[in-house]
């Protein structure tokens, strides 16, 4: 009977567990909200999305083998879960606005405009732009990884970098020589 | 490294710290300025990009785990997984035909646990427009008339996997916590309920519950009726 019952043992994996998961979601929820947002354009929606993906991260956290993947490993989850969103359709929303633009954290008056016009753009930008953009800006990931999470080649995720900020580069240019014509 | 070529690395990572990009900065002072031109947009991007995360997202996913786990304990042994095996087999039949699985019998204690957990709410002070407070309640069939409370928190919450509404309004001494959920929550409703600090009433409208929690030390005692009447109900 003695070695029957393994208490100690099954407890300490489980607070092992539990202290792992709790880990996870201090590192990362807050970037994995932020992604969120900017991919489905909808606060709410993304917080359930948040929910959903480190409720399905607890369930299979036995399957997390690297550490230094775990992010990755999150962001590929909520991206399944934003899949499934549109396999169901009818997703309960209540309020959903037309043109969506998030508040981000307040700075100055003149870099909000600037923000303000920089975040317009970024919702405009082609979803195959914008994603390995998040990627890359908010989820600090290399090339190689966000190839690994898009399921791309190298070279694209590179192509689609480099157009994504050369739209918004030249969008705010075109802004400031407006800017400039006004004034003058 | 020709000049195009250097444009589309930079454009694609600004901060490429290879080999041939240093060199290339060393060799050109107009590829170095370049790059740090893009740097500075890289940080302007960053800011833009960098939304307002909703105060207590992670306690509110560990909130929602530890629900789950309680759902599912895990079983130490043989013998016992298979009397919990048992169990769970008779508490899955009972919370199947409530539609919810989870550790409270009644939504009274569900309510008074959610309030609890999510307490720091009480002190938000948002703004909302009328007509946003009436696009949050358009899914529950409500609107506020004119003579509407002041409600400094107002979001979506869930009552296990029932999406629900959460608001807080300013009392002129407690803050009181309203819950609006479906009424098919699959757990027991009972009118009143309580606990150390708190009261609670719940009060059926059309298809929803609407959940009332006061301090207890609260001079007004008739909130529930007061906030019930500011309501107006559509039915579907």
């Amino acid at each position: 009977m003695g070695n029957f019952f393994r208490p100690t043992r099954v407890s300490l994996s489980m607070k092992t567990k539990q202290m792992k998961y709790e880990a996870l979601v201090r590192a990362y929820s807050d970037d994995l909200y932020r992604y969120g947002v900017w991919l489905c354009r909808d606060p709410h929606v993304a917080e359930d999305l948040v929910q959903e993906t480190f409720l399905r991260a607890w369930r299979s956290l036995e399957s997390l083998k690297d550490q230094g993947a775990a992010k990755a490993w999150l962001i590929t989850i909520l991206r399944r879960e934003n899949a499934r969103r549109f396999e169901r359709k009818q997703f309960d929303l209540v309020d959903i606005e037309d043109t969506f633009v998030p508040d981000t954290i307040s700075v100055g008056s003149e870099q909000e405009v600037e923000n303000h016009l920089l975040r317009r753009k970024i919702t405009e930008l082609e979803p195959e732009y914008r994603e390995p953009l998040m990627l890359q800006v908010i989820g600090g990931f290399s090339g190689e990884e966000i190839s690994g999470i898009l399921e791309l080649n190298k070279n694209t995720v590179m192509t689609r970098l480099f157009r994504a900020r050369n739209q918004l580069k030249e969008a705010l240019e075109a802004k400031e020589q407006y800017r400039g014509i006004e004034n003058g | 490294m020709d000049d195009l070529t250097f444009r589309k690395r930079i454009y694609a990572n600004p901060h490429d710290n290879a080999q041939d990009i240093i060199d290339a900065c060393n060799d050109d002072k107009a590829k170095a300025k370049f790059k740090c031109e893009m740097k500075k947009f890289d940080a302007k991007l960053n800011s833009a990009l960098n939304i307002k995360v909703p105060d207590n997202l992670a306690e509110r996913i560990l909130l929602s785990q530890s629900m789950d786990t309680q759902k599912s304990p895990k079983k130490h042994t043989k013998v016992y997984l298979a009397l919990a095996a048992s169990i769970l087999f008779c508490v899955g039949i009972v919370s199947t035909r409530m539609g919810l699985g989870n550790s409270f019998d009644t939504v009274g204690e569900y309510a008074l646990a959610h309030n609890a957990a999510e307490i720091v709410h009480s002190h938000d002070d948002n703004h909302y427009s009328l007509q946003q407070l009436n696009t949050k309640l358009s899914g529950y069939g409500a609107q506020f008339i004119n003579a509407f409370p002041k409600v400094s928190f107002a979001g979506t919450c869930y009552f296990g996997r029932i999406k629900s509404l959460h608001m807080v309004i300013q009392g002129d001494k407690y803050p009181v916590t309203i819950f609006l959920i479906p009424k098919e929550s699959g757990l027991e409703q009972t009118p009143y309920f309580s606990d150390q600090n708190y009261n609670g009433e719940s009060i059926e409208v059309n298809d929803n519950q609407l959940l009332i929690i006061t301090h207890k030390d609260d001079p007004n005692k008739s909130w529930a009726k007061e906030l019930s009447q500011s309501f107006q109900w559509t039915t579907f």
